[in-house]
């Protein structure tokens, strides 16, 4: 208006035209300009004067808009993707476009979140997100200042800044208080003074062991005046083995580890060797590079030691199902997915779960990246139903103890002795020329006509008393007299017949007669429940037509399978013979077809256990399996088996009658030769007594889970909508790039995975470890989400103190002890935690570390604390899980009985109970500890009635606290000074005169209420299996109560 | 803008920390002064100050079949198996849907139809089974739904979808959420009482997650009543200490932890004194509600002898109704043991015994009370059993493998519609022909009902807003009074 | 009747707009020139013009008519109308030619009465006689209607279903002009139905053509209502539905109907009668902020029944087995809510007939549980006086058949519990004599 003021000024005009000028100006204006609405114009004044994308726009656009117009490309409305400069800027199909940086009338955003009319408005009204006026003002003026985008401030690489100017230089004692300071500056606020010697000594003792300060301890410390008396305090508890138990907890949860399998069945598993290996490398302060790579790709490493591969247990630790009738791949399919997760929430920070179905609604990581990710973890020689025998899933690592090693060690050699003598028996016989004739009875175990029934049942015509069963028996015309004709479903039982174990040679001959549309079907095998067993004994199987061969131990990875190369004719009887040597190798097991050997191709050759079952054997089937593939309508006759390898011209009787042998090929010669030789067969007898010694003996050596990459990587594909069988297309083992591009000279394997990880270039990793690191000292990380870096988890409250903290881990070489002792001795930690109201009530959670951390103590350090503080706690380190007390019939809701262990085992660290995922340990879980189904890095801290009732009357606390009343009367004679030992013992500190004055009046009324009514103390007097003898049991009972009232009270619960 | 009155309160109460870790689902107390009652529409404690529909239910009793209860024996009359008895399940009928791994492989699916008669019941006319007398006599205050269907063939995930609207652990429970959203109407029990009958045979079993927080708070998980001495954890004292000196050391601890607020100033303290009064009064209303001794005779002619045998199905729905009239808000009930696999008809007679007559005991004994009208009481499964036989089918016995694509679930009271039948199956009771109900739309008729909008109740976690419907769900409204 | 007169029939709405437009020219231009000279020409040019556009208009009009189904007196009126038009104005023409301004000025006058006159009979025929009134209040027929207070007063055809095809089919389907001669606006019609078979059959919606061109989506060739008429709502498409299914009375009032009523009244009550919406609650100020915080800080619970009302749902539970005393000053403190109390449980408070006095003149009070008190008859005395009061549980307290007269009186009462008091089997017989809607479990 002002300029066309001046411009009438200098030619003077009607004034009727002048004002006709100022209207159409003033319309021109207003036509062409916009008009914000009020209230958002309100809103504008109290914004920045710079809009920052990362800090105030992208947590709008990623929680309001991402959702229609992320980077999930299949679900973009509109074609529009707000995600990146060029999706906003791009020219849309409805012909607008969403933002033209300066320019307001030009962006459809700008119109459509001020629109008023329901139909237009954005976001849409169904989708229950609304823009405040002062983010609608955000927008405005980010749009107005040219809508310039960043990349996500956590895929940067982190950058060490310079230390900041403080004013006061004298607070800081290391790198990480500047940074603080500056920032407490910034806001005009004033660090607390440093927490009082006991105070700090208990928060820094329980933070670095777990473990509470002994009153000696504490009184040391009192009386130690140096300067680095505190930094001594700090060497030494990094030196304490418990330091590694205490960084363990957290990795447990991270791991979820558990000592049972998981979903509706959850037995035992045995996994506490690989918990052992992470105590011990936090001990030994193994460099975290180090740390990660083992667990990640132990395996892998050239010549990868025996320690290596047990790290790789790690990927092993989700759980596993073992209900019958699961469908296999779609539970193998979620062992892969779980350790996607995994990788992602605990080395990535990212939420990369959210992409298996669809690309991920707010973070760059599409469908592909993730199953690319998931290709990695797919080449796991596994199975997605495990045995219900509890043998430990495959693939495994032995652990046997050191005599059960050199006696393996022993017999190996012996085996290999027998073996290379049998070789020079082998040479030496078959020279000479047999004379025998070939005899069909000798070693011959039962023979099954299947002529006729004898009431009801096949008889053997060997031995009478081995019967063949099955349920309305069909009898069909057979190859010589009738046959046994199965329909699939019922099981042709041959009572006890066929038994063997790996290291007895045996050869099975039978007539068959396959239907034209049979494909897949279980003929003659020795086993339980198809895969129920994971096919535990051996297999003669019909499969794609193919003669297949099974032997386990547990299918797939301790078995040997080998499948015939032609398919079978259909429709004419054949004559299959199988043939086992003993040497539990794939080529030991052979088949003829008609009397000559058919060729196979081995596809799995690692038989190294046994192939019976624990209880009662079953014996040979014939005809169906119990939920396998049956062989409908087929038809089984003449089922010959024997307890010896025949030779090949015997076979050749076997299928073509006796006549028609003709010992043409030197080789059938040889081999009959051998089968007649009794020099040859007494040492092949001798052989085969060794082969089981030493099956047995392998047989008792514990086993543990872990990882082993598959000879011929499985093929992996994109999992459309996540489901397990629709398939996508193919993908193979790759990272996504928007985080970091894989390096060519990393390879495609866990290995180049792990070498990833710990690249200097890599922007995760470092940040999100040393996060966690920060959220055990502090209570929250300086990124609040510690499970979430990407667009939704919000911003670290002080981004260059991350980043100085992650370059510097890297830089130290990843080393884990010293990062800790940075933080601990930072004058921010050691800031007292109390402060003035008005700081407290204006950040409540002490984001601005304006006070040092104070808040509940976790669930294991609750118990551990009253351990010992009473001094029952056992220091035992490492080992199997122990079973402390728990309420009687607690496992009978899902059909398990508990049997709490006695004496030592009862009073072991909390992070040795044993877990059992569908029922967690009562009282840690009340206190917010995770069923450890999935990776957790994050545990609620609550306040619960429940959680009450459990310190005041589980068994464990009070048997507790009458252990500490007792060494609390021991160690003074006069009633206040043993009240102010119990304080110590339990709050670390000497009482305040208030407090003792507290705890001495509700001593005298309970002792003086004990000595009326005895019956009163029976409660505190025999809780738990331990008894402490007194002379004054009143005076015992009361100092229990007192100490229960300090256990109960704040000074214990939180560590300040 | 609020209403004035509740801005007002919540300005008083805001601090975040303090109230996200407040009392055991109640409305918390007000910071300084120990309050005994409860503070009006406190938003901290509660997700929603106030239902966003006018609830027809307040109170929800879900007695929950674990195992899969067979439809065909119980509700879902299919007088066409008479005659297909014995013969193949037709291709056409099944369109190749998947089957659990136990029934997979067989060669043959012969169709198996009930032993047991059926016949008509009350004025809707509802079909119940000759294995259900006590559940036919009270017909008219039913609505079956016939049509319920879910993806899951085996046990674990089908139950955790039903409990939790997905089907991997982690998410909470429908308790959970309840409590979440809507807070407790009592303040000396917890508002998602869990009680697991010890009457029932242990084939499938049942696990803490079932009724757990999931990422919501831990103060909303489901709280199980055992049958045991203590029925909530620790309960009692150390032996022989009374209530009243428990009473005193608390009131020794009130002091002592008052002196502590002053020395670290820190609002969290507070808080724990309130659970520690809440712990102090369930001391002496869980005995009372769990002490059946105010019951008079005719109770246990009603739910049945075993009624009195504390832990036993019986027991249980007497307890629920206990539970009820002192305002829980939602009780859930498990039993165990429908899980036919084989020898169907004289285990489902046993199954039908132990809970046909509390059922129906519950849905009567409610209504007389006045208690039925805002009360939803529901029963069944995680899914139904398949018509053909898994296994051995001879002339007394045969088993039926799992089921999803449609089963019979009964609801009654709580603003639901008596007397209707919801829902048909096809004749062999394999597909559904008219209106079928998915899982999550059970879930979001069930919230409805409560006054809860199942879209707009929702806990932000890893940057996603969760919802127990998930991203699906719609309420069947034909299914309202 | 060839194709080729039906097609150019159609041209008859288009023609029809020439003559009004040139004619009412011809008329302006008439008036203007008195002010500016020099318009001669145009008139007269402009008066042709209209003749012979009306000529044509009145030709296509004919063969439209030809097609049948309109109503034939309005059409009568409508055709000759329409011509006298033309005749007019190619008078007024020749009377310009031959300067008899004055006659040519009365004739054209003439033309443009008639074609207004004629221009209204044809839009009423196309579009029903209300189509200029219809804008207005179309929205809810049925509730613009004023229907009768009492709720077993409706007639179920004449009050509800009635008002729904008047506003929506009738304007096509009545007497005079029946598009597919089907007459929709009387019984003998609807039975009848039209050429393309019953429009609506007694119980059975499925073979109802009437039902299933309601509910086709607009964009079919089939849809009703037609010609770019905005679709039925849900509200009456689930009405005319549920009536044809319940076997379609035209007589029966809504509570003779077997059908239970709560479609009807949920319709009355404005609820969405398929999705069964929230009824519509009383709204009422703000309840006094300190008498609630006093109330919450002695225990008793409150909240509000429904976000965005000031009705408050109030219980009791934690108060019992408190004080007579307590109890009494609680109840004085909660009259001071008396406005906002509409859910109110006092269960086992111990509750007198004396203390229950102070709950008398409860305006919005609907759901009230008294259950397990000592109330005897005239503590119960005092409720009658609370109008909205639907729900009432007053079991387990000494209640005698004596109140029985005065509960059945409580029109508004739905549900009544009287468990395990002392009112007889014949006291309960009398009540369902006298209410057989009440429900007394």
């Amino acid at each position: 208006m002002m300029g066309i003021g001046s411009f009438s000024g200098s030619y003077f005009l009607g004034w009727r035209k002048q004002a006709a000028l100022l209207a159409s100006a003033g319309l021109w204006l207003a036509g062409c300009g916009v008009d914000k609405p009020v209230n958002v114009e309100r809103a504008e004044a109290g914004l920045p004067e710079k809009i920052d994308y990362n800090l105030h726009v992208k947590p709008i656009l990623s929680d309001k808009c991402f959702f229609c117009h992320g980077p999930d490309k299949n679900s973009q409305k509109g074609g529009l993707e707000l995600a990146t400069r060029e999706g906003a800027m791009a020219a849309l199909k409805s012909g607008h476009t969403a933002i033209q940086p300066g320019d307001l009338a030009g962006s459809e955003v700008f119109h459509r979140i001020i629109s008023t009319d329901e139909s237009r408005v954005m976001p849409p009204v169904e989708s229950n997100r609304m823009l405040t006026d002062r983010e609608k003002a955000v927008l405005i003026r980010w749009i107005e200042q040219g809508a310039d985008y960043k990349p996500h401030w956590a895929l940067i690489k982190p950058e060490k800044a310079p230390l900041p100017e403080v004013r006061q230089p004298a607070w800081p004692r290391n790198g990480i208080d500047y940074f603080v300071l500056q920032k407490l500056e910034e806001k005009g606020w004033k660090p607390a003074p440093e927490a009082d010697k006991e105070t700090l000594l208990r928060r820094v003792t329980l933070d670095l062991t777990g473990l509470p300060p002994t009153v000696e301890e504490q009184q040391a410390f009192l009386n130690d005046k140096s300067p680095d008396a505190y930094e001594k305090v700090v060497n030494r508890l990094l030196s304490s083995p418990h330091y590694g138990e205490k960084m363990a907890v957290d990795w447990l949860d991270l791991a979820r580890y558990a000592d049972t399998h998981g979903y509706t069945v959850d037995r035992y598993r045995a996994m506490w060797p690989w918990r052992n290996w992470v105590i011990d490398a936090f001990n030994r302060n193994r460099p975290f590079s180090q740390f990660l790579t083992w667990q990640l790709a132990g395996d892998m490493m050239p010549n990868a030691t025996k320690e290596q591969r047990l790290a790789t247990g790690f990927n092993r630790n989700h759980s596993q199902n073992m209900e019958g009738g699961i469908v296999n791949e779609e539970f193998r399919v979620e062992y892969v997915a779980d350790r996607t997760n995994t990788l992602g929430t605990a080395m990535l920070g990212l939420t990369v779960e959210c992409a298996r179905c669809h690309d991920h609604k707010y973070d760059p990581i599409s469908q592909k990246d993730y199953y690319s990710l998931f290709a990695f973890f797919n080449n796991v020689d596994e199975v997605g139903q495990i045995s219900w025998d509890d043998a430990v899933p495959v693939p495994t690592l032995r652990l046997p103890t050191r005599r059960q090693y050199h006696r393996i060690q022993e017999l190996n050699a012996r085996v290999r002795a027998a073996e290379v003598a049998l070789g020079q028996a082998a040479r030496r016989e078959s020279a000479a020329s047999p004379t025998a004739q070939i005899d069909l009875n000798k070693g011959l175990q039962a023979h099954f006509t299947f002529d006729k029934l004898v009431d009801g049942k096949f008889v053997s015509s060997v031995q009478a008393t081995d019967k063949g069963e099955v349920a309305d028996p069909v009898l069909a015309p057979g190859k010589s007299g009738m046959a046994f004709q199965s329909n699939g479903d019922d099981i042709l039982k041959l009572g006890k017949v066929g038994v063997f174990n790996r290291s007895q040679p045996f050869t099975i001959g039978v007539w068959v007669k396959i239907p034209k549309d049979v494909q897949k079907a279980a003929l003659v095998h020795k086993g339980n429940g198809d895969i129920l067993y994971n096919f535990r004994g051996y297999f003669l199987n019909l499969r794609d037509g193919k003669p297949e061969l099974l032997m386990a131990h547990t299918w797939p990875a301790n078995s040997i399978v080998r499948l015939g190369k032609q398919v079978l004719p259909k429709e004419k009887w054949l004559h299959l013979t199988m043939t086992y040597d003993g040497s539990s190798k794939a080529n030991g097991l052979r088949l003829f077809v008609d009397g000559a050997e058919t060729a196979l191709l081995t596809e799995k050759d690692n038989l190294y256990k046994d192939i019976l079952f624990k209880g009662d054997q079953t014996g040979l089937m014939v005809g169906a399996d119990w939920r396998g593939p049956g062989f409908k309508k087929g038809l089984v006759d003449e089922l010959t088996v024997y307890n010896r390898e025949l030779s090949t011209p015997e076979i050749m009787a076997l299928a073509r009658g006796a006549g028609a042998v003709a010992m043409v090929r030197p080789a059938d010669r040889q081999s009959f030769a051998l089968s007649q030789s009794p020099v040859y067969q007494e040492q092949l007898h001798f052989l085969q007594q060794l082969r089981d010694e030493k099956s047995k003996a392998e047989e008792e050596v514990d086993e543990v889970m872990v990882m082993e990459e598959m000879k011929t990587p499985r093929p992996t594909y994109l999992l459309k909508r996540g489901v397990y069988d629709a398939h996508g297309e193919q993908v193979s083992a790759d990272v996504p790039n928007s985080i970091l591009p894989l390096p060519e000279r990393l390879p495609h394997n866990r290995l180049g995975l792990a070498q990833w990880l710990l690249d200097p270039d890599h922007p995760l990793t470092a940040r999100v470890v040393v996060n966690r690191y920060w959220q055990t000292y502090f209570g929250t990380g300086l990124q609040k989400n510690a499970n979430n870096f990407g667009n939704q988890g919000g911003l670290p409250s002080h981004p260059e103190l991350l980043d100085w903290l992650a370059v510097t881990f890297r830089e130290s070489g990843w080393n884990m002890k010293a990062m800790q002792k940075l933080i601990v001795l930072s004058a921010t930690y050691r800031q007292a935690s109390t402060t003035t109201p008005a700081i407290r009530k204006s950040d409540p959670d002490n984001t601005w570390l304006a006070r040092g951390p104070g808040f509940r103590l976790s669930a294991e350090m609750i118990r551990d604390h009253a351990l010992a503080s009473s001094g029952l706690l056992s220091p035992a380190i490492g080992g199997p899980s122990v079973k402390p007390y728990q309420p009687e019939g607690l496992w009978a809701v899902n059909g398990g009985v508990y049997q709490p262990d006695t004496g030592e085992k009862l009073y072991r660290r909390s992070l040795y109970t044993f877990w059992r995922r569908t029922n967690p340990p009562p009282s840690m879980n009340t206190f917010d500890a995770p069923s450890r189904s999935y990776c957790v890095v994050q545990r609620q801290k609550t306040s619960t009635p429940l959680q009450a009732l459990v310190l005041l009357n589980d068994p464990q606390f009070v048997e507790a606290t009458r252990a500490v009343a007792a060494r609390a009367v021991n160690a003074s004679t006069d009633v206040p000074g043993q009240i102010t030992y119990a304080f110590r013992l339990l709050a670390c500190r000497q009482p305040k005169p208030k407090e003792l004055q507290i705890l001495l009046s509700f001593f005298e009324q309970q002792r003086k209420a004990f000595t009326q009514s005895p019956e009163k103390m029976k409660g505190w007097l025999m809780a738990g299996e331990s008894r402490s003898e007194a002379t004054d049991q009143a005076a015992l009972a009361a100092a229990a109560a007192t100490a229960s009232l300090i256990l109960n009270s704040d000074a214990f619960i939180t560590r300040h | 803008m609020k209403n004035p009155l509740t801005q007002h309160l919540a300005d008083t109460f805001n601090r975040r920390s303090f109230l996200t870790k407040a009392g055991l689902g109640f409305g918390s107390l007000a910071l300084g002064s120990l309050l005994p009652g409860r503070i009006y529409s406190d938003p901290g404690e509660r997700a929603l100050v106030a239902p966003p529909i006018a609830p027809r239910a307040k109170r929800v009793v879900y007695l929950f079949q674990s195992g899969g209860p067979s439809q065909f024996e119980t509700f879902d009359y299919k007088p066409f198996l008479e005659k297909m008895h014995g013969k193949d399940l037709p291709e056409s009928v099944r369109k190749g849907q998947r089957l659990t791994g136990m029934s997979a492989q067989q060669s043959s699916l012969p169709l198996v139809s009930s032993p047991y008669a059926f016949a008509q019941h009350g004025k809707s006319g509802a079909w119940v089974s000759e294995l259900m007398p006590h559940t036919a006599k009270v017909a008219d205050d039913l609505c079956f739904v016939k049509s319920m269907f879910t993806e899951q063939i085996n046990h674990d995930p089908a139950l955790t979808f039903f409990q939790t609207g997905n089907q991997l652990a982690g998410r909470p429970s429908i308790g959970s959420w309840i409590s979440y959203g809507l807070g407790s109407d009592n303040d000396n029990l917890p508002s998602f009482i869990v009680m697991v009958s010890k009457d029932a045979p242990q084939d499938q079993p049942l696990y803490a997650r079932l009724w757990g927080n999931g990422f919501l708070p831990s103060k909303h998980q489901g709280v199980q009543f055992r049958s045991g001495t203590d029925p909530v954890l620790f309960l009692s004292n150390p032996e022989g200490y009374s209530t009243a000196d428990r009473r005193y050391m608390l009131d020794a601890l009130k002091d002592l932890n008052t002196a502590q607020e002053e020395l670290y100033g820190d609002p969290e303290i507070a808080n724990r004194i309130s659970q520690y009064e809440m712990a102090f009064r369930m001391q002496t209303s869980v005995p009372e509600v769990n002490d059946l001794s105010d019951e008079p005779e005719w109770v246990f002619d009603l739910y049945g002898q075993e009624a009195r045998n504390p832990g036993t199905f019986a027991a249980n729905c007497l307890m629920a109704r206990r539970l009820i009239e002192r305002n829980v808000k939602f009780v859930q009930l498990y039993h165990q043991g429908w899980d036919q696999h084989g020898n169907l008809p004289t285990a489902i007679t046993k199954q039908c015994k132990a809970t046909d007559q509390p059922s129906a005991a519950l849905v009567q004994d409610l209504k007389q009370r006045g208690l039925l009208d805002d009360t939803l009481v529901v029963w069944g499964g995680e899914f139904g059993r398949t018509n053909y036989s898994q296994g051995k089918l001879t002339k007394t016995d045969y088993g039926r493998d799992h089921h999803p694509r449609c089963f019979t679930v009964w609801m009654a009271g709580g603003g639901i519609q008596p007397g209707l039948t919801y829902g048909e199956t096809d004749e062999f009771g394999y597909n559904i022909v008219r209106n079928p109900v998915h899982v999550h739309d059970f879930q979001a008729t069930l919230l409805y009902l409560l006054g809860i909008d199942h879209e707009k109740l929702t806990y932000e976690f890893q940057g996603r807003r969760f919802r127990l419907t998930d991203v699906a769900g719609t309420v069947v409204k034909d299914l309202l009074a | 009747m060839t194709d080729w007169t039906l097609f150019f029939g159609h041209f008859h709405p288009l023609w029809v707009h020439l003559p009004i437009g040139i004619l009412l020219l011809a008329a302006l231009l008439e008036l203007l020139s008195r002010y500016i000279s020099g318009l001669e020409k145009g008139i007269s040019l402009s008066l042709l013009a209209g003749a012979v556009a009306a000529g044509f208009s009145a030709w296509s009009g004919f063969l439209l008519a030809s097609g049948g189904g309109y109503n034939t007196d309005t059409l009568f009126w409508h055709q000759w109308t329409g011509i006298c038009v033309g005749l007019l104005a190619l008078g007024a023409w020749l009377s310009r030619r031959r300067k008899a301004l004055y006659v040519s000025r009365i004739l054209l006058a003439g033309a443009v009465v008639f074609m207004s006159v004629a221009g209204h009979l044809g839009g009423s025929m196309t579009h029903g006689d209300t189509y200029l009134a219809l804008p207005f209040g179309k929205k809810e027929a049925i509730l613009a209607k004023k229907l009768p207070a009492e709720v077993d007063s409706i007639r179920l055809y004449a009050d509800l279903v009635q008002p729904v095809l008047e506003a929506r089919c009738a304007s096509c389907h009545n007497g005079q002009k029946s598009n597919g001669d089907l007459d929709l606006s009387s019984e003998e019609g609807i039975r009848k139905g039209g050429r393309s078979g019953a429009a609506a059959v007694p119980g059975d919606e499925h073979k109802s053509e009437l039902i299933r061109r309601i509910m086709l989506t607009p964009d079919k060739k089939a849809f009703m209502p037609a010609n770019g008429q905005p679709p039925l709502t849900k509200t009456e498409i689930a009405l005319l539905r549920w009536w044809i299914q319940s076997g379609m009375d035209f007589r029966k009032t809504v509570t003779e109907w077997k059908e239970p009523q709560r479609f009807v009244a949920a319709t009355y009550l404005g609820m969405e009668a398929g999705e069964k919406r929230e009824p519509r609650l009383p709204d009422v100020p703000e309840a006094p902020e300190a008498a609630v915080r006093k109330l919450t800080e002695r225990g008793i619970l409150i909240r509000p029944v429904k976000a965005g009302s000031h009705l408050l749902d109030i219980s009791f539970a934690s108060r019992r087995g408190t004080s007579p005393e307590n109890l009494k000053e609680d109840l004085k403190l909660l009259a001071e809510l008396k406005q906002q109390v509409f859910w109110l449980e006092l269960s086992r408070c111990g509750l007198t007939d004396e203390a229950i006095r102070s709950l008398a003149g409860y305006p919005h009070l609907s759901r009230l549980i008294l259950q397990r008190n000592s109330l005897t008859d005239n503590g119960i005395s005092v409720l009658i006086s609370l109008p909205e009061l639907s729900f009432l549980n007053v079991s387990e307290n000494l209640l005698t058949d004596q109140s029985i007269p005065a509960l059945s009186g409580m029109k508004q009462l739905k549900k009544l519990y009287i468990w395990q008091t002392q009112v007889t089997e014949t006291g309960r017989a009398d009540l369902f004599r006298r209410r057989p809607d009440l429900a007394t479990p």
